[in-house]
């Protein structure tokens, strides 16, 4: 155990476990602590400090301050389980500095020393204030964690250790047909469980034909199929429906569950709330998945076309993964948000959204690893003109001259949007440079009556603008102190009490204790403010006379003031990288939210309006990928504490999360999103293959081998199969992570092959009795169409489906049309109840897994939906002699794929003969029509034995 | 056992029937059992029910004994002005026309001198508690209602603070309090949904994201009823058939039945068995949704109670829908913001309270009668409240206000004739006892005897709560 190598450094930093409440961890922490005990026979020499912070200080803690500034609550932002939290400190900044007992607010607030008490109920006694000050002043040890505690915890995860080749068991197995099938059967003779034989050939069919390509078999496919004696019949039958035009478009379904795909943005303000080409996307997805695209290549075209493929701009389509998600009424930290978690959780079952705020409470996921992330997507950008693709060649053939008179106006139209941005920004710009007196006042105020939040507010044009505002106040708080050369001035003097102004000796006093820019202590010193106002008003006229300096002509050939200029410290502040008015310019959607006043907006509104306009509607208008490329000067992004963007921490370099990092790495330019993709796909990844595999598995099992195929972290339990997931992930590693080997080694195994039907025999019922789940997959699962599937399989029987594929998107679900499901239009802001009905996930986030539901609505619709009965109709329009044996024998092959049973046959002609009872010709073919319906709303349509 | 086994729900419901048939309060060795016999007892007062724990609407137990069943949530969707209805603040009057004294809090919008409320306040029932003239009929019944006059939100923006009392986050998408109240308790009534949401006319801002189940099962979504319509064929999808009548599909049920039976041979499979069930349920509920929404069947004495009047119509629905069981009613005031009332203030709210005043009041009224009451939570409020001062530049109407409003709650487990909290002396800012919407949410959980630490679900790796990592019962206005 000890020689384990820490493959998790970010986590060797104390005390995780020991904090965490609930009960059922204490039979982990059990183990983990007798890990502990063994591992540390011999004492070191950092014995004494270890043993006094574990018998003295670490309980003190537990026990009075953990309930509110631990894992689960975060009062004040501060959380006091770990060394590097106490120092980054909360709300009201660090909270302990090792080695200086008296700095930090942990012993400030239980001492009492301020306004604050700590805790709060009772304070600690005057021992227990010794210990923790005692702690601190001897430097705040805090044992580094131990194979066995944190490190164990993380590294014994099933899910955490890469992924190795497990042994096929050997010897004798006549069943199995595959190697996965060995697993599986050593598992059902340790329980002395017996596999089912196979089902039915036409059951067969049926199923891996809704498994495969999401639609039924043709009643003649199955006769055939019926008759084929040869050996290879199943296996042709695969690699058929592998290579069937239709597969991709069953498999992209799945995949969009995974990449929240949606056809709008949601709620935004007053925007154009489309994505005109989010089906170019689902195209993309599409052919990879026809084509057999490796998983790999797949998710680093998704993450980074522009990178990784930029001689090929049609892949870059596939960046709509990270671009079709939510707008989060263009919250710029939530658009991020959303992306981060589509990667980490659609790709490999973890949940770095959850460090947004805080690091994981359980993973081996930091707040930096998230930061980092948001470095990543901070740095990339959608082109408002976005890249296009090329032209439908059936439908879009124009004429040179047209397309060049489309692209002309196409430029016109942005370039006036583009130039129009660039003049508010500067003179947002100007007016941040020219009007800082009122800015600072404006902080000022702020400072006295903090807002909770920023808010969308409507501003006059000429109002100072309250983004700048929190610029500066962001800026003035966190970046700079007391001793700042242009702005310490401004800090310390407008904290004093209004009598200090009049006193003659305070402020030549502060200018002694501190060291300022010479020119503001001397213009100070000669002539005093007296109030924060006039203060204000002094670094107004400051900075106005350096902008007045800088915009002279000459001063535009000189570039600059020359070092040692007077004015160099405050001509910095107003023009580095960095400071209030200095704003990096994007033409994205985060200007709305700098410039709140009605008349920019309505321009801004008008001129977008133009351009979104032409970009979709002309006849001449390609389609467009939904790109994401880097920015040209990509960025690192602070820490936001508590997740609040205006309260930055420490600056996170921007990267990929840290714990199954095993070589370091460096993104030098660039936005790192090919480096991310490169480090998910890497074989030393222990989730990413996994995850993907065990959606596959889900699929074709009805139920996931990994139960929580969202989720793989610590609270996620191992597979019962575990070596078979492997081994499948190996499989598919030396298939080059192909998507169509690994199904047809799954379908072809004996375990995908077993009767559904366990009734059927004795040690079916007897086994059905102790593992009714089948989760010994001693037996297929039966399982239901998803609702896209179930649409299909209507259209399909009622031989309305068109086989056109690809295009514009649909209208919604609700409505039927010829085409299949996955054409239909997705609405976010208003997701259509009929699917929600049926169990289709929300595309506000990735979906790992569908419900499961069955309730009434279900059942109305399949009752009264109008085009039920339209089907129905339809069905008895092309079938003859329904009323006749071969006429319903020919109906339910069409219906479910298998000859109907005399007792089927008898009720179908009492049935009819009841129901024509009135109406003659009308009410024979009436009664057709509802033999037809019923034998669509029945179970075995919608269930796949 | 493994870690995870004993969760309330998490993503293993999702696969494994066994888990739910666990936690339905059967073991597995009740499998065989289940089935249409097993139910008819529960059956008998609410419509035949499916196999116990396929349906995520089962009723469930609540954590502990509940003081209310059910949910109306009136809402006001636009932002009532809090000093013109529940909150009265004489320094108005005194000060109308001129600067706040205090510092003046920023809003969405510019705002100019003190305005002063255009209606009477009087006092109202034993309690004496000062209401408004627009709602003068409402407050008849003040002794049976606890005011919250020190509501807050977090911006003054509709779409995050609609989302913020609808779904406990501004932006983040969750579910919806009618959804996790569904999720928690089930409904009562399984012939008809257990959450509905009557708008008239369309949606309200954010249209459907105010009731949906977000990474809850989609049975937990609301129902959205345009209770503009009249005919329940255009409020409820697929309520009937077009042309075939119920004879006519009793007897082609009665062929499915004869196929499902058939394709199910001597299997005990719970999921084919739940499909059959539902077609049942539907095929009753077509007949007592329609009889749910049918007002003839009422007295002329209640009809005229409640007036003839598009909320006197969506408030008698809703009381039938609550004598039902139907779990939680929303009731919104319009399409779009009807409250937002940034000039004209005075026409326009004596206009929509004087269309909601006298529905409410026979609401409460009936309740009572029906011994409704006290087993029926009523919230009354909007996303937030509005400015004491006027909005610039027509200075007739005001801004929106998040730093302090009122909503109020009446019936099961809430102490009548209360006041809790109080904004400043202007109505501006909640000054006493501020409380957070996840308060208002913990309580409304508590009264139906769910405690908001425990309602949760497990998704994306995490246990999520409608409180987040907030909320705490409001016990003042515990009865």
């Amino acid at each position: 155990m000890l020689s384990r190598p820490l493959l998790f450094p970010r986590l060797a930093r104390g005390g995780r476990s020991f904090c965490i409440r609930q009960t059922r961890y204490f039979a982990i922490l059990f183990v983990a602590v007798l890990g502990l005990i063994s591992a540390s026979d011999r004492l070191s020499a950092q014995d004494e400090a270890e043993t006094f912070f574990e018998t003295q200080v670490r309980p003190l803690l537990v026990a009075r301050c953990l309930g509110c500034h631990g894992p689960t609550e975060t009062e004040g932002g501060l959380q006091v389980d770990r060394r590097e939290a106490l120092i980054r400190g909360g709300d009201r900044g660090p909270a302990i500095e090792p080695g200086n007992p008296q700095a930090g607010t942990l012993l400030a607030a239980i001492r009492g020393d301020d306004d604050l008490q700590m805790p709060p109920d009772r304070p600690l006694d005057a021992e227990q204030i010794q210990t923790l000050e005692r702690w601190v002043a001897e430097g705040a040890f805090w044992p580094e964690p131990r194979q066995g505690r944190d490190v164990g915890l993380v590294a014994g995860h099933w899910a955490f250790r890469s992924v190795e080749v497990p042994e096929v068991p050997t010897g004798l197995d006549p069943i199995a047909r595959q190697p996965l099938d060995r697993f599986i059967h050593t598992k059902l003779e340790q329980r002395g469980f017996a596999p089912l034989d196979a089902a039915e050939r036409d059951t067969l069919l049926r199923r891996v034909t809704f498994d495969l390509v999401g639609l039924p078999p043709d009643s003649e496919t199955v006769a055939e199929f019926e008759q084929d004696s040869r050996p290879d019949a199943w296996e042709r039958q695969i690699d058929r429906l592998l290579a069937s035009a239709r597969f991709g478009e069953h498999w992209t379904r799945h995949w969009l569950d995974v990449a929240r795909y949606a056809d709008n943005k949601g709620y935004v303000f007053f925007e154009d709330k489309e994505f005109p080409w989010s089906w170019a996307y689902r195209d993309w997805v599409v052919r990879a998945l026809d084509e057999d695209l490796p998983y790999d290549r797949f998710i680093e075209l998704q993450l980074a076309a522009d990178q990784a493929a930029p001689d090929d701009p049609t892949s870059l389509a596939a960046l709509g993964f990270l671009t079709i998600g939510g707008h989060f009424i263009n919250n710029t930290h939530d658009i991020v948000d959303d992306r981060i978690d589509v990667v980490t959780r659609g790709l490999t079952g973890l949940t770095v959204a959850c460090a947004r705020c805080h690091d994981h409470k359980y993973d081996p996921i930091t707040i930096e690893d998230y930061y980092a992330l948001y470095g990543v997507f901070a740095s990339s950008y959608e082109p408002m003109v976005p890249p296009a693709l090329p032209r439908d060649p059936l439908t879009q053939s124009f004429t040179a001259e047209a397309i060049a008179g489309y692209e002309a106006e196409l430029q016109r139209r942005a370039q006036d949007l583009e130039t129009f941005v660039g003049e508010k920004v500067a003179s947002l710009e100007l007016g941040a440079r020219r009007r800082v007196d009122e800015y600072l006042m404006a902080e000022f105020e702020r400072r006295r009556h903090p807002t909770a939040e920023d808010f969308m507010l409507i501003a006059d044009p000429d109002d100072i603008n309250p983004a700048m505002i929190t610029r500066y106040e962001s800026y003035l708080r966190e970046k700079v102190d007391t001793e700042h050369s242009v702005w310490g001035a401004w800090k310390l003097l407008s904290e004093w009490p209004p009598d200090r102004w009049s006193d003659p000796a305070a402020l030549p006093e502060a200018i002694a204790d501190h060291t300022w820019d010479p020119l503001i202590e001397a213009r100070l010193l000669a002539n005093p403010p007296d109030s924060v106002q006039t203060l204000a008003t002094r670094y107004g006229e400051w900075f106005r006379e350096v902008d007045d300096a800088l915009s002279k002509p000459e001063a535009a050939e000189t570039a600059a003031i020359a070092a040692g200029d007077p004015l160099e410290a405050l001509r910095r502040e107003m023009l580095a990288d960095g400071v209030p008015a200095k704003l990096p310019v994007q033409l994205d959607w985060g200007f709305l939210s700098l410039f709140p006043d009605r008349a920019t907006q309505d321009t801004y509104k008008q001129k977008l309006g133009a351009l979104e306009a032409w970009l979709k509607d002309p006849p001449e208008a390609p389609p467009r990928a939904m790109a994401l490329l880097d920015r040209p000067q990509p960025s690192n992004t602070p820490v936001f504490l508590r997740g609040n963007p205006n309260r930055p921490g420490e600056l996170v370099k921007r990267g990929v999360p840290q714990a199954f990092v095993s070589a370091p790495v460096e993104i030098s330019a660039g936005s790192g999103r090919l480096e991310l993709a490169r480090h998910l796909i890497d074989p030393q990844h222990p989730t990413t293959d996994r995850v993907q595999v065990n959606r596959i598995w889900m699929h074709l099992f009805g139920s996931p081998l990994v139960a929580t195929p969202g989720d793989f972290g610590l609270r996620s339990d191992p597979p019962r199969h575990q070596d078979l997931l492997d081994h499948l992930v190996i499989q598919w590693r030396d298939s080059q992570r192909s998507h169509k080997a690994l199904l047809r080694e799954i379908v072809t195994s004996a375990a995908y092959r077993r009767t559904s039907r366990y009734e059927t025999t004795a040690i079916g019922q007897a086994q059905q009795g102790i593992d009714p789940e089948a989760d010994e997959l001693w037996r297929q699962r039966r399982k239901r169409l998803s609702f896209e599937a179930m649409r299909d399989n209507l259209l399909a029987v009622a031989d309305r489906l068109t086989t056109r594929r690809f295009g514009k998107s649909e209208p919604a679900l609700a409505s039927f049309g010829r085409r299949r499901s996955l054409y239909a239009y997705i609405d976010r802001l208003d997701v259509a109840p009929l699917a929600t009905t049926f169990d289709v996930p929300d595309p506000a986030a990735t979906a790992p897994a569908r419900s499961r539901t069955v309730v009434p609505p279900q059942a109305l619709f399949w009752l009264n939906h109008p085009e039920l009965e339209a089907l129905a109709r339809e069905i008895v329009q092309h079938s003859e002699g329904l009323e006749t044996e071969t006429g319903f024998e020919r109906l339910c092959r069409q219906i479910w794929q298998r000859s109907a049973t005399s007792e089927e046959q008898q009720w179908a002609r009492e049935f009819l003969e009841t129901e024509q009872g009135v109406g003659g010709e009308e009410g024979m073919i009436d009664a057709k029509v509802r033999l037809v319906h019923a034998l669509l709303m029945a179970n075995e349509t919608i269930f796949i034995d | 056992m493994t870690m995870n086994t004993q969760r309330h729900h998490n993503e293993l419901s999702q696969f494994s029937r066994r888990d739910l048939l666990v936690r339905g309060g059967l073991g597995i060795g009740a499998l065989g059992l289940l089935g249409v016999l097993a139910e008819e007892s529960r059956a008998a007062n609410a419509g035949l029910a499916l196999p116990s724990g396929t349906s995520p609407l089962d009723p469930k137990p609540a954590h502990f004994a509940p003081r209310a069943q059910q949910v109306i949530h009136l809402f006001m969707n636009g932002g009532p002005s809090q000093v013109d209805t529940f909150d009265p603040k004489p320094e108005l009057d005194r000060l109308h026309g001129q600067p706040l004294p205090e510092s003046h809090l920023r809003t969405e919008r510019k705002t100019g001198a003190v305005m002063r409320s255009p209606f009477r306040f009087d006092r109202y029932g034993e309690s004496g508690i000062e209401v408004s003239e627009l709602f003068q009929q409402t407050a008849r019944h003040i002794d049976s209602m606890a005011l919250l006059r020190s509501m807050q939100a977090e911006v003054p923006n509709h779409e995050p603070s609609l989302m913020l009392m609808n779904c406990g986050h501004s932006r983040l998408p969750r579910p919806s309090v009618g959804a996790w109240v569904t999720y928690g308790l089930g409904s009562e009534n399984r012939n008809l949904p257990g959450f509905v949401a009557m708008c008239p006319g369309g949606y309200p801002i954010v249209s459907t994201n105010n009731w949906r189940s977000s990474f809850l099962p989609g049975a937990h979504q609301g129902t959205y009823l345009d209770t503009q319509h009249n005919e329940v064929e255009k409020l409820i999808s697929y309520i009937r058939h077009d042309r075939w009548d119920l004879e006519e599909q009793r007897r082609q049920l009665d062929l499915v039945d004869r196929f499902n039976r058939r394709h199910a041979g001597s299997a005990v499979d719970p999921e084919l068995e739940a499909r059959i069930q539902s077609f049942e349920l539907a095929y009753r509920m077509q007949d007592e949704a329609r009889e749910a929404f049918d007002l003839s069947g009422e007295t002329q004495a209640t009809l005229d109670a409640y007036g003839d009047s598009l909320h006197g119509r969506q408030l008698l629905i809703t009381r039938r829908l609550i004598e039902r069981g139907v779990r939680f009613v929303q009731v919104w005031s319009g399409a779009g913001q009807p409250w937002d009332n940034h000039d004209g203030l005075e026409a326009q709210h004596r206009q929509l309270a004087g269309a909601w005043d006298r529905p409410i009041a026979a609401l409460l009224d009936d309740l009572k009668q029906r011994g409704l009451f006290d087993s029926t939570l009523v919230l009354w409020g909007g996303e937030f409240g509005r400015t004491p001062v006027a909005e610039l530049p027509a200075l007739s109407g005001r801004d929106h206000n998040h730093y302090g409003f009122t909503c109020w709650l009446a019936g099961g487990g809430v102490k009548g004739g209360t006041v809790v909290g109080a904004t400043d002396d202007f109505g501006f800012q909640a000054v006493e006892r501020p409380i957070p919407v996840h308060d208002l949410h913990a309580t409304m959980l508590h009264l139906l005897g769910l405690d908001h630490e425990r309602l949760t679900y497990r998704y994306a790796g995490r246990d999520f709560r409608l409180t987040d990592v907030a909320g705490h019962v409001i016990h003042e206005l515990l009865a």
